[in-house]
């Protein structure tokens, strides 16, 4: 069953109005042009895009510097939302904290609710749930199974993994760090283990997170499926022992900002 | 015997455009088509359609906008009209863009509509959009 939040209705119903299925295959500049807007490329310094109402045109901005396709097509769905929903902020800049699934509560409070609303919004319209749904069905989960869908939905990695997260057949959970801090952690909703609460602590020592914070270790693609034990991330319980259990980690790192999402689930 | 059939065939083509658009559905169901999603189908490309059109339309717009902008503030600096040139001079010191731009004669249009981006190129867009209605 699929549910939606407030940015998510409102892009299906984007696309459902326009007589679209997917916005895969279909250029994002001439979608905004579709919608009233104009998306502009430009150097911009600490945002990724913005975008400023006028009377009668408006204008998104996007950051020329943006090397990767999918965070650049997650930039200007994450500005369609604003223009869809949040018409009459007068000038908006948006950067890797307002654009992040991330960012812990207190923040996300200071960002506010717009944000998560174009973040949902962003989401369903480049990757609608009901196309997300049936591709990952009946395939087993898999860093690659991850890999496939981003490819498929020219989306990245995290954004795919957040949305396997509320419609993936196989419950995962994740967490995310920064700089060998924990900062934030999900899980699906059938996800059966208890998780201990690691915020604002460092990754486990014997976890993939912490083997790129002390050694930088990253993975090859054929190799990032890694065994770990289930007390790693998760609660052991006194009658329960570890070589009972198979579970993995796979992390997405990006150096660049020294982050790790840490996908953690049982086989 | 050719010219026997394509009356034949054009008759039989003008008798199922002319029945009625129920005996025509009902016909199709029978040889197993699936009416309704067909009917969906259309309907969702004469959406997607009617977009891209308005998309095609409104994009050519706001180039041409851009291109006016860029233009109109190319002519002000060579017949060096006073107030757009001031505004461009200011543009230019408030955003402390890079040295390149401090010669406006050299300035190329793409240049101009470098320098000339965020709530002020909005502005502009508004104001020439009035103009042009």
């Amino acid at each position: 069953m699929i549910k939606y939040t407030k940015g998510s209705a409102c892009a299906r119903n984007l696309l459902l109005e326009n007589g679209f299925d997917d916005l895969i295959d279909f250029p994002l500049d001439l979608f905004v042009s579709g919608l009233g807007a104009t998306i502009l490329y430009k150097p911009m310094i600490n945002s990724d895009g913005r975008i400023i109402f006028g009377k009668k045109n408006t204008i998104i901005e996007i950051n020329d510097g943006i090397s990767f396709e999918a965070k650049k097509r997650f930039t200007i769905a994450h500005e369609i939302g604003h223009l869809i929903m949040h018409k009459g902020i007068d000038i908006h800049n948006d950067n890797e904290a307002t654009m992040s699934w991330f960012n812990n509560k207190e923040k996300q409070a200071k960002n506010g609710r717009v944000e998560y609303e174009a973040n949902q919004f962003a989401s369903e319209l480049l990757m609608p749930s009901a196309i997300f749904y049936e591709k990952q069905k009946g395939i087993k989960f898999s860093p690659q199974l991850l890999r496939d869908l981003s490819i498929f939905f020219k989306t990245s990695l995290t954004s795919v993994t957040f949305k396997y997260i509320e419609l993936g057949d196989h419950p995962i959970c994740l967490f995310h760090s920064y700089n060998k801090t924990v900062k934030y952690w999900m899980r699906n909703i059938d996800f059966p283990h208890f998780i201990i609460d690691k915020t604002k602590l460092v990754p486990p020592e014997d976890s993939v997170a912490m083997e790129f914070f002390e050694k930088g270790k990253i993975y090859t693609k054929e190799k990032s499926k890694q065994p770990i034990w289930k007390s790693t991330w998760l609660e052991l319980k006194n009658w329960e022992n570890d070589n009972d259990f198979n579970f993995y980690e796979f992390c997405i790192i990006t150096p660049m900002y020294n982050t790790v999402i840490s996908v953690v689930w049982e086989e | 015997m050719d010219k026997l059939k394509q009356n034949i065939d054009k008759g039989i083509t003008e008798f199922y455009l002319n029945l009625d658009i129920d005996i025509i559905k009902k016909s199709l169901e029978e040889d197993g088509v699936d009416v309704l999603n067909e009917d969906e189908k259309i309907s969702k490309f004469s959406k997607r359609i009617k977009f891209m059109n308005n998309a095609i339309i409104a994009k050519e717009k706001t180039d041409n906008l851009l291109d006016l902008i860029a233009n109109k503030f190319r002519e002000a600096i060579d017949k060096n009209i006073d107030k757009p040139i001031a505004s461009l001079k200011k543009l230019i010191e408030d955003k402390e863009l890079s040295v390149q731009f401090r010669n406006l004669d050299k300035l190329t249009e793409d240049e101009i509509k470098e320098i000339i981006k965020g709530k002020n190129l909005v502005d502009l867009m508004d104001e020439l959009d009035k103009e042009i209605d």
